[in-house]
């Protein structure tokens, strides 16, 4: 027997026309198997439908606000480690770069090269005032004020910025907030 | 602390963790029951619904105001309900544990108490065999009463794919209702309109 629409028609939660609901009566009449389906869903969802719905145990609202706590320290905590052996890496591997350094070369070839550095870096900052003090004379003083104050400011403002995020993810770490 | 459902959503976005606090307390218990028909189980419930309000906690700030908050929250709970499931793959739960139900500000009867655990193990035998996916339609949609649209955004599905798979689902439900030799047919009882809510 062709159950087909009547199936659908019985497990879909769309309402019947009523020449469909005269035809669907009609097939169920002679048709054990569809009457069983109908019956079988209409009382699964009768179940489904009707219970009541399970409750927490009292005190959960209270019992998310310690859990938050919790896991708010210890991401806080997470965050301190974190940040704490980055830097205890970056501290290291400086340290091995520059023992690997020492080791490779005489204490007289790391004097003397320090001292060519020092050298060059003198002769460079000289060479660079000379320059500096030439523009100094060249540019008018109004067109100087305009370059130093939103440069000044713009350093004064990154230089905040970073302190202070270094001291919001060192003290509060990440946070919803 | 005053304030309506959509002050509380603000403050808790700007951080405040006692206006998430009062979301918490009044969602409690639709978040639990979906968890509770999700698993079985009280006690992994009550963790699933814990776990699930902390992660709406962690993404509230991509929460989008226009959309149901329930309805966001219950999203959350049913993909990590899925999620347990999938993870076990075990049998749900064993049908000789019976739920410690809760009935908060009264002392319920005997009777009461031996109907609710008839009518929950009934829910439960039904629902033992789904598909963790099956499940969460099923529940959002004779629970919550879900649209399917709103399922399928849910749970990441087309609409025509929430479609068929209720309709396959409902078809799992009957014979499950028969094979388990529950008298037929079943009286009507009457409709919560929407139980869990």
């Amino acid at each position: 027997m062709e159950h087909q629409p009547f199936e659908t028609w019985i497990l879909e939660d769309t309402p019947l026309s009523a020449a469909q609901e005269r035809e669907l009566h009609s097939h169920l009449a002679g048709c054990a198997a569809c009457q069983e389906l109908r019956s079988g869903w209409q009382s699964a969802r009768a179940t489904l439908r009707s219970a009541a719905p399970a409750d927490p145990q009292p005190g959960f609202a209270r019992r998310f606000q310690s859990g938050l706590a919790e896991r708010k320290a210890r991401q806080q905590l997470q965050v301190r480690r974190t940040v704490l052996g980055l830097s205890a890496g970056a501290l290291l591997v400086g340290a091995l770069i520059v023992a690997a350094f020492l080791l490779r070369t005489s204490p007289a070839g790391i004097l003397a090269g320090l001292l060519g550095t020092a050298l060059a870096l003198l002769t460079t900052i000289t060479t660079l005032q000379g320059i500096l003090r030439t523009w100094l004379n060249v540019l008018p003083p109004s067109l100087l004020l305009a370059v130093w104050i939103p440069l000044s400011t713009g350093f004064a403002i990154l230089i905040a910025g970073w302190v202070f995020s270094l001291w919001r993810v060192s003290t509060q770490g990440a946070t919803n907030s | 602390m005053g304030g309506t459902e959509a002050d509380w959503i603000r403050q808790a976005m700007q951080g405040d963790d006692d206006a998430f606090t009062l979301l918490v307390e009044s969602y409690q218990r639709p978040v639990y029951n979906l968890c509770y028909r999700m698993l079985g189980d009280p006690q992994e419930a009550e963790d699933a619904a814990q776990e699930s309000f902390w992660r709406a906690y962690q993404a509230l700030r991509r929460y989008d105001p226009q959309r149901s908050f329930l309805t966001w929250l219950l999203s959350i709970a049913a993909h990590h309900c899925i999620d347990l499931q999938r993870r076990r793959r075990l049998p749900l739960v064993s049908m000789d544990v019976l739920p410690e139900e809760v009935i908060p500000d009264s002392i319920p009867s005997p009777e009461k108490v031996v109907a609710v655990q008839l009518e929950n193990e009934q829910v439960r035998s039904l629902l033992d065999g789904l598909p963790a996916q099956d499940r969460a339609a099923i529940i959002l949609r004779y629970w919550y009463d879900v649209p399917d649209e709103e399922i399928g955004h849910m749970l990441g599905m087309t609409v025509s794919a929430v479609k068929s798979r209720l309709f396959r689902t409902r078809k799992a439900l009957a014979k499950s209702w028969l094979d388990s030799g529950h008298p037929l047919p079943f009286p009507e009882k009457e409709e919560h309109g929407t139980p869990a809510l």
